[in-house]
């Protein structure tokens, strides 16, 4: 190693699988990335986006000063002062002419230790929209329905413990995507070092799916149907666990009743799936224990996600997986406990500190009072509903820290709020599609720029993130730049901190250590003891009304919902609507995952896109042979829904989609088109035909969007 | 024989291109070659249902290597331990050792004008570290050893795997 040459050790926060890294830099650039085989989840492991984030540090395209949008819509360099005197003015004649609802915080997923500030402004400030523009659908479902039925979300990343199970079952996503780093290394270990036995349900072959023991491949949206088929075998078989459905569940003899409406034969007619494959998977995942369960955005971005999650989490409850080693543990007590959590403190402050009469103001409420007023442990605000309110005078201004264009459904919608916002800023690393819209541009620090903590998303680790290098040219750490906004607005801020240091130091306070102490001291992440079979020590499922496992749900009879799963038809396609079907004979999965991309970001990176330069669709042979589609041909998109609306794919021929069923990447831009002010954000998004319009579910108000319908026609050249 | 060889254990390998960007990454280079890649095969349909397999190809440091033979600049040659290096001052990117590898191994770097192939990380393993590639899969389906002891693992694997044990 040459003298100029130096390795730091961090944690990469390029998604939230929060890998450990080690970290080259040479003459003080940042030159190679990769995975730090200590780490004791990622245990080495880190995906492609990881090991390329040099290239988005140095990259050409980032911008490294605030600027602002002229009237001609030419940008221009400002300074940061002159950016936030800006802001705080405008914000400021917002709330004395329309009121603090007139504004709104918007993020989507990500860095959830910059929200607590943006909350804290919001709070003081009497706004109560704080809007995640992803909210009916990630997580909101999952963690209802299980928040319902064991008192405690522990099927999405948290709960399933791969390492020590014996057989796992994947429900309509792939973490070898999406999580490569975490759960996708973990799955790996499990399955070939292991042997555990892998189920994975989805429409696609995918990379997972081609290392299953039994892959079953339903109609899309039909995952409550399969669920409860499943059930009907574990339950008629009498493979159930007997002593602890007995001993910590209500409500088995009615879902017993229940499941005897889904036969086989019924089950295989709705979701495809031949029965024989519903009985050997039910049998495999009651037969070996334990079992864990792992169900993704494929199950809930649609029309029935709570009664989905429902169905699918009675299979870890009656099997006996729950809070088992190799089960689906219940994370608490997680390390929010030993920190200040980033994921309690801004519900938290939000609930405590907003007047009930303001939160009564919150997108949602009415429309839909279960999902985003009764169970809404974030008090957010329906993001869908806020966006349509600023074309009707609701929402004028926005402090933005993602990019809602590309990720929220409906895109020329979106764009058309965005234009009539009279105020919109936007933080980012590089010029978005969101950003194109805004009147100030924040330029944001990296994760390799910044010192942060981290409650990884898996049971028992507190981390630590340092800083590899300094902010490039103007470029701020987020959580700084709302402080700041706080303290110009003359708000009573909760946190006496001022600035990211400091409020990194006070997370760890419990701990007994600084940021810098912690690091020395211990590393990147300290590892906690970890308890199974919590509800025995304590005698109860703590969360859930009756202390038990609710397979019955009174709280969801209360409240004029089904306590007991059940699956409903979608709204549209070959059942409910079938004469649509001969105009739009496909139906439509849209937004599928690859491991080279995270959501929008990443077509920029060099050595990203050159291993897939153009946004795909996937087709079956059979279904293209009679349009006159070959591999490769650009097609159109089109749903009926979005009327006018179309959108272009490069095709993918594959046997790992049924005929019937299409399947098209998500979050496509093309940032290298400098022509374009908007770049390219219209031309192959998914989210441009895919419907926000009705019909709704009716418990989150999510749009039909893994399951609606769509043509397909060639481009002509 | 080659002294040293990397073998891929396709059974476990997903596709992920992990292999393919740290070598980038490690040797700093630029959008085109990639002396590993991931060629996915697949889906299709077999007797027991679809099937896809991910194979990743790199050079395999062949004993009789016909880019060497092909080369008419002589600037592909063999280190002692067999592992098969090219002169980068010298290449002048015609390609012929390209269309002579039998598996694509070999790839032109247009940004500088010669040939990329995979030299097993010489310079790490000299140091009696891994090959990059090897120290990042995530799916731990690449082995880096001595050729004769990478050989008996690999049998030893197929052996288990027609019995059917673990």
């Amino acid at each position: 190693m040459s003298a100029a040459q130096e390795v730091k050790r961090s944690i990469c926060f390029g998604c939230h699988c929060e890998c450990g890294v080690y970290v080259t830099l040479e003459n003080g650039k940042v030159t190679k990335i990769v995975g730090d085989p200590e780490h004791p989840q990622s245990e080495g492991a880190l995906c492609v986006r990881g090991m390329t984030y040099q290239q988005l540090l140095y990259h050409p395209d980032r911008v490294l000063h605030p600027m602002e949008r002229q009237a001609n819509g030419e940008w221009e360099k400002i300074t940061w002062d002159e950016a936030m005197e800006k802001i705080t003015t405008k914000f400021k004649e917002l709330v004395e002419k329309y009121g603090p609802e007139s504004l709104a915080f918007v993020f989507c997923d990500g860095d959830h230790d910059n929200i607590v500030f943006n909350v804290d402004w919001l709070t003081a400030l009497k706004s109560p929209h704080l809007l995640g523009t992803d909210a009916q659908y990630c997580i909101r479902p999952n963690w209802i329905a299980d928040g319902l039925t064991f008192g405690q979300a522990n099927t999405w990343e948290r709960g399933p413990e791969y390492i020590n199970s014996k057989c796992i079952l994947i429900w309509g996503g792939s973490p070898l995507e999406t999580h490569l780093g975490s759960k996708g290394q973990e799955l790996l270990q499990a399955k070939f070092d292991k042997g555990a036995k892998l189920i994975v349900v989805d429409p696609r072959f995918t990379n997972l799916a081609s290392k299953a023991d039994i892959w079953l491949q339903p109609r899309p949206a039909t995952d409550a149907a399969l669920a409860l088929g499943m059930l009907n075998v574990i339950i008629n078989e009498e493979l159930y666990d007997k002593e602890f459905v007995s001993e910590w569940t209500i409500g088995f003899d009615k879902l017993r009743e229940r499941v005897q409406e889904y036969s086989l034969e019924k089950v295989e007619k709705i979701t495809w799936v031949p029965k024989e494959k519903i009985i050997e998977a039910a049998r495999l995942f009651a037969k070996t224990k334990p079992a864990s369960v792992h169900h993704r955005m494929g199950v809930t971005m649609n029309t029935n996600g709570l009664q989905t999650c429902r169905a699918i989490d009675m299979l870890i409850a009656i099997c006996g997986n729950l809070d088992v080693p190799g089960g689906n543990v219940l994370p608490f007590p997680s390390p929010t406990s030993k920190v200040k959590s980033a994921y309690a403190e801004f519900p938290r402050l939000y609930a405590e500190k907003l007047p009930k009469e303001i939160k009564q103001k919150r997108y949602g409420v009415k429309e839909y009072p279960f999902g985003f007023d009764i169970q809404n442990p974030w008090n957010d605000s329906h993001p869908v509903l806020a966006f349509d309110s600023v074309q009707k005078n609701g929402i004028r201004g926005m402090f933005v820290v993602s990019d809602p264009l590309m990720g929220m459904q409906g895109s020329k919608y979106t764009a058309k709020s965005l234009e009539n916002l009279e105020f919109l800023v936007v933080t980012d690393i590089w010029m978005t599609a969101t950003a194109s819209y805004a009147n100030i541009f924040l330029p944001a620090a990296t994760w390799l720029e910044r010192d942060i903590v981290h409650e990884l998303h898996y049971p028992s680790y507190v981390g630590v993130a340092p800083k590899v290098i300094e902010p490039m040219g103007e470029c701020r750490d987020e959580r700084d730049v709302s402080i700041e906004l706080a303290k110009r607005l003359g708000l009573k801020r909760n946190y006496q901190v001022n600035n990211a240091k400091e409020w990194n130091d006070l997370r760890l306070e419990r701990l007994g250590v600084t940021f810098d102490e912690f690091f020395k001291k211990y590393g990147t992440v300290l590892k906690f003891p970890f308890e199974y079979y919590k509800y025995k020590r304590l005698r109860k499922f703590p969360g859930t009304a009756s202390g038990k496992v609710e397979l019955y749900s009174k709280t969801l009879e209360e409240n004029g919902f089904d306590p007991l799963p059940h699956y409903e038809e979608p709204p549209v396609g070959p059942v409910s609507t079938p004469e649509l079907m001969k105009e739009y004979p496909f139906i439509f999965l849209s937004g599928g995952r690859k491991v080279i991309y995270f959501h929008s970001y990443g077509k920029q990176i060099p050595w990203l896109r050159e291993l897939q330069p153009y946004p795909e669709v996937e087709i079956n042979p059979e279904a293209a042979a009679p349009m006159g589609i070959k591999d490769g041909d650009w097609v159109w998109i089109e749903t009926p829904q979005v009327k006018g609306e179309k959108v272009k794919f490069k095709v993918k021929l594959t046997q790992g989609i049924h005929p019937l069923v299409v399947n098209a990447d998500s979050h496509w831009w093309f940032p290298e088109r400098k022509d374009d002010p908007h770049r390219g954000c219209f031309e192959s998004n998914v989210n441009v035909i895919v419907p926000r319009y009705p019909p709704y579910d009716p418990v989150f108000g999510c749009p039909i969007i893994r399951g609606a319908v769509c043509k397909i026609t060639k481009v002509e050249a | 024989m080659a002294k040293y060889k990397l073998q891929a254990d396709v059974k476990k390998c997903i596709g992920c291109h992990s292999c393919t960007v740290a070598c980038k990454q490690e040797f700093n280079l630029p959008v085109g070659p990639m002396p590993i890649r991931v060629l996915k095969i697949g889906p299709r349909k077999t007797n027991s249902g679809l099937r896809t397999d991910y194979v990743p190809v790199f050079c395999r440091h062949c004993e009789d290597a016909p880019c060497i033979r092909a080369c008419p600049e002589k600037v592909l040659y063999k280190r002692p331990d067999g592992i098969v290096l090219v002169n980068k001052e010298k290449c002048t990117g015609c390609q012929i050792c390209i269309d002579a590898c039998p598996i694509g191994a070999l790839q032109i770097n247009t940004e500088v004008g010669n040939v990329e192939l995979c030299d097993l990380c010489s310079a790490r393993i000299d140091e009696g570290e891994q090959p990059v590639c090897v120290q990042v899969c995530p799916a731990r389906c690449l082995y880096f050893g001595e050729s004769n002891e990478i050989n008996k693992m690999m049998q030893e694997k197929k052996v288990k795997d027609i019995l059917g044990v673990e």
